[in-house]
């Protein structure tokens, strides 16, 4: 078979690479939007890896992130995110043993581990790490390695990792001190700045979802992934494609 | 992703892919997950961006026959005009898997995340879309 296989022709087509005009117009359009953003939460969070993502955006965009400037989490998170959209972005090098580049963390690991050396600060290290969590503390994320969607009920809401359910999410709901009489000031206080370093400005609440969505399915609205619009159609118009399966019928 | 947005046939794949940047920028520090969690929720983005402009698109009152056409056209898919012409006879569900699929290169369990749908629907509409496919296109290459 010489000709190009349909799959191969689509997967081509997935590969073109984002014009760098392009993606440096865009680039400097989010850097917009993330520099009211900073200004709008003056706030230390533990989130480190995400606020030098948003500073690379902001700071340089791709230039910065492309030249491997940015710390390294925020280098790779960047690297990764940036390749999902289409840019290429160097690994960051950061810890790595004289500034070689790993395509990821298991990498160097595993390097290291063959050479017979020390795995576990081999396996500390920053050196390749891929994207861990937002407001990670250097641990892998609690459901990282999890198969998807094991353990959920269909239609029970987002996919594992892609947001969370309202119920889970700390950021949202009742703040852990509410109600509780037990708790000094300082606790109160302390638990408040914990949650405000944890928790972005409530500005955004549906910030995931397409415009016009109502309430989600099941337990409520992924972050950053929501239903398409029209979740209670729009309109008159017929029901939202996740919202049941009118044109299933005829393909399962 | 761009490809994947121009493999929609989406109007403005340029604008959208901005929207898609803006909303991962800005919803980044909400983002808990690894690499193929970004992956997935990136695409879930681009792809209800799309879908919301398609609504949008057919929501646009329709002229008059003699009026030119105000909205953008859709943008060229970045595809041959036969496989193009292959993909437009597929159902929405199987164009959609085989651009998640392939194009966006997302495994048949993002997918099934993805469409909300179980990881054999999925296989079953890429082998059905795939089977079509090739028989549609096949011919049109050895012609």
């Amino acid at each position: 078979m010489d000709e190009p296989r349909v799959e191969d022709q689509l997967r081509s087509a997935g590969r073109q690479e984002l014009p760098a005009d392009l993606a440096d117009r865009h680039l400097s359009a989010i850097s917009g939007v993330t520099t009211s953003m900073a200004q709008h939460r003056r706030r230390r969070t533990a989130a480190k890896v995400t606020g030098a993502f948003v500073a690379g955006l902001v700071l340089g965009s791709s230039g910065l992130a492309a030249a491997g400037s940015l710390p390294g989490p925020a280098q790779n998170a960047a690297a990764s995110a940036f390749a999902v959209v289409g840019v290429e972005v160097p690994r960051s090098t950061e810890d790595c043993p004289d500034g070689r580049q790993y395509a990821s963390h298991g990498e160097y690991v595993s390097e290291v581990a063959e050479a017979g050396g020390d795995v576990r600060a081999a396996a500390q290290s920053r050196c390749g790490m891929p994207v861990t969590s937002a407001r990670g503390t250097g641990g892998p994320p609690a459901h990282a390695g999890a198969p998807d969607g094991v353990g959920r009920p269909e239609g029970a809401g987002p996919p594992d990792g892609v947001g969370r359910p309202h119920a889970e999410d700390p950021c949202r709901g009742r703040p852990p001190w509410a109600g509780r009489t037990d708790l000094s000031e300082d606790e109160r206080a302390a638990m408040q700045a914990e949650r405000g370093a944890q928790c972005p400005e409530s500005d955004e609440p549906d910030a995931g979802r397409p415009e016009g969505a109502g309430p989600p399915e099941g337990q409520g609205p992924p972050e950053g992934v929501g239903p398409p619009e029209g979740v209670g159609p729009p309109e008159g118009q017929g029901p939202p494609e996740n919202a049941g399966p009118p044109e299933d019928a005829a393909e399962e | 992703m761009f490809g994947y947005l121009r493999a929609r046939a989406a109007a403005e794949p340029e604008d959208l892919l901005g929207e898609v940047f803006l909303q991962v920028a800005r919803d980044w520090r909400r983002f808990k997950g690894d690499d193929e969690d970004l992956r997935r929720w990136v695409f879930t983005i681009a792809r209800n961006r799309a879908i919301d402009e398609g609504r949008r698109r057919q929501r646009r009152p329709q002229l008059g026959g003699s009026l030119p056409e105000v909205a953008a056209p859709p943008a060229d898919p970045p595809f041959e005009p036969a496989l193009r012409r292959a993909l437009e006879e597929l159902t929405d569900e199987q164009r959609e898997v085989v651009l998640l699929r392939f194009v966006g290169d997302l495994s048949i369990e993002q997918v099934a995340d993805l469409c909300d749908r179980s990881p054999g629907a999925v296989k079953s509409l890429q082998h059905r879309a795939l089977a079509r496919l090739e028989a549609s296109v096949s011919p049109e290459l050895l012609g």
